[in-house]
């Protein structure tokens, strides 16, 4: 019954992308009709030093997804506390309970939007990055310059 | 003319008179020019059937209607009250003859072969009859209370299921003599469940079971669907038709392989959130480490609300 749920339920997420995007976000399968990998393109939220951004990333839908999280990566990369040079992201909803957050409740628009918002709200008391997180703790001017920096030469006309 | 052109012409000619008229003509052709062996002609045209058929249309007043092919019968039974009971015939050969479907619970008739159409009738004639107070509970039923489930009830499905509220549904099956059986509430509400309890002991079989559950719940009139309006789209009849909510998990309606529609199974008032009871039961396995649960209970934590909930594999 898994796949018939899956499926289901990942073409009317990927559906809804089209007919009402959230701010700022645009998700579609990689291969048409193949929804095991999704690409994704996220501008960074405004007010923070990602705002002129263009950031892509890649979602896995695992086999038993909605029952187990999506698996999120970013393909750019990005300066920040939550987020590591491959583009893992550390956020409490990508994980299964009962360490993390993950509930099948959760859409991939929910989950997009909150990326967007730990963007602009990065979490440095679970840090992935530790140098960045005391960066931002202890020194906010310099990881706000340096993040605006990494955003224009990575993220910024890279298409 | 050969025969097969004369037929051709009969049928071509034949859409501005009546099915009597025509299987008349028919026969006179096929009875004409015919005369091989008889179990020839019973393999093209079989003169008993054509007769049988006239014989139901003329004599017993039936109406009978043809599918794609020659070979699907339909004929449609009035009973006592005038409801109309369809019944789908297959035609499988000289006197083969059996019922592919019909809209009323399974019962053996459906099993059989016959060999003949006024066999069946005969049959189901009186089978309609046995169900009279069947259908009477069921069409009372189906005017007074909101139905959740079935999405479009007719007299095949044996059960309804009533909103109650908001979040608590009666499931109520009814038997072939039109007796209430298995009835329980879906959904959790110690309110509804304490009155049923009480209620199940002063269950009086000679009433209708819509009074029934009017004395049992003490209800004067039974709520109607209180969805979002732009959820309520109204069929032909002017009956406002509720669809099913979504589950919260699948985010589906229905799922093809998997029975049942979205249900509040969570006993939080405030969480209005429905679930499909095999994505709550997946779920709450799936964080349970993924093994099978005792006594088939999965336990743990609302995806919605987060509060308690239980969920059995099973319904009821």
């Amino acid at each position: 019954m898994i796949a018939g749920a899956r499926m289901a339920r990942l073409a009317r997420e990927v559906k809804n992308f089209e007919t009402k995007p959230p701010w700022g976000i645009s998700c579609q399968p990689e291969k048409e009709d193949c929804y095991d990998v999704l690409t994704v393109t996220l501008l960074g939220p405004k007010g923070s030093p990602y705002e002129k951004g263009t950031f892509k990333l890649t979602i896995n839908i695992p086999e038993k997804y909605p029952f187990e999280p999506p698996l999120v990566k970013f393909t750019t990369p990005v300066y920040h506390p939550n987020i590591d040079k491959g583009g893992r992201i550390c956020m409490d909803m990508l994980k299964m309970p009962p360490k993390g957050g993950w509930l099948p409740t959760i859409t991939l628009e929910t989950l997009l939007v909150s990326l967007q918002t730990l963007l602009a709200n990065p979490n440095p008391d679970d840090p992935l990055m530790m140098d960045v997180a005391n960066e931002y703790k202890y020194d906010i001017d310099t990881f706000l310059e340096n993040a605006r920096k990494h955003t224009e030469k990575h993220a910024v006309g890279t298409g | 003319m050969d025969l097969v052109e004369e037929i051709e012409s009969l049928l071509q000619n034949g859409s501005n008179c009546s099915l009597p008229v025509l299987l008349d003509s028919l026969k006179s052709v096929v009875t004409q020019k015919i005369c091989t062996t008889e179990t020839v002609t019973a393999d093209l045209i079989d003169l008993e059937f054509l007769e049988d058929v006239k014989n139901i249309i003329s004599y017993e007043n039936i109406p009978v209607f043809f599918g794609k092919t020659l070979r699907d019968i339909k004929c449609i039974i009035l009973d006592e009250r005038l409801r109309e009971h369809p019944i789908f015939i297959m035609y499988k050969g000289p006197k083969k003859l059996i019922i592919s479907s019909v809209v009323l619970p399974h019962s053996p008739l459906q099993d059989r072969e016959y060999t003949s159409l006024e066999e069946i009738i005969t049959a189901f004639k009186k089978h309609v009859d046995s169900l009279s107070t069947y259908f009477h509970e069921l069409e009372r039923i189906d005017r007074f209370c909101t139905i959740m489930e079935p999405v479009e009830p007719t007299f095949k499905d044996d059960y309804r299921r009533i909103l109650l509220d908001d979040r608590i549904w009666l499931h109520v099956e009814v038997t072939p003599e039109g007796l209430a059986s298995n009835i329980h509430l879906v959904g959790q509400s110690e309110l509804w469940s304490n009155k049923l309890q009480q209620g199940l002991l002063s269950w009086d079989h000679d009433k209708e079971i819509i009074e029934n559950i009017m004395t049992v719940f003490d209800l004067v009139n039974f709520p109607a669907g209180s969805r979002k309006s732009s959820t309520t789209t109204t069929i032909s009849d002017d009956r406002p038709m509720i669809e099913p909510s979504l589950c919260g998990i699948c985010l589906c309606a229905e799922l093809p392989e998997s029975p049942g529609i979205p249900l509040p199974l969570c006993p939080n008032p405030p969480c209005g959130v429905y679930f499909h009871r095999n994505c709550l039961f997946q779920w709450l396995v799936a964080c349970g480490g993924g093994r099978p649960p005792p006594f088939g209970v999965a336990t743990g934590s609302c995806p919605a609300c987060l509060e308690s909930i239980a969920c059995c594999e099973r319904d009821d």
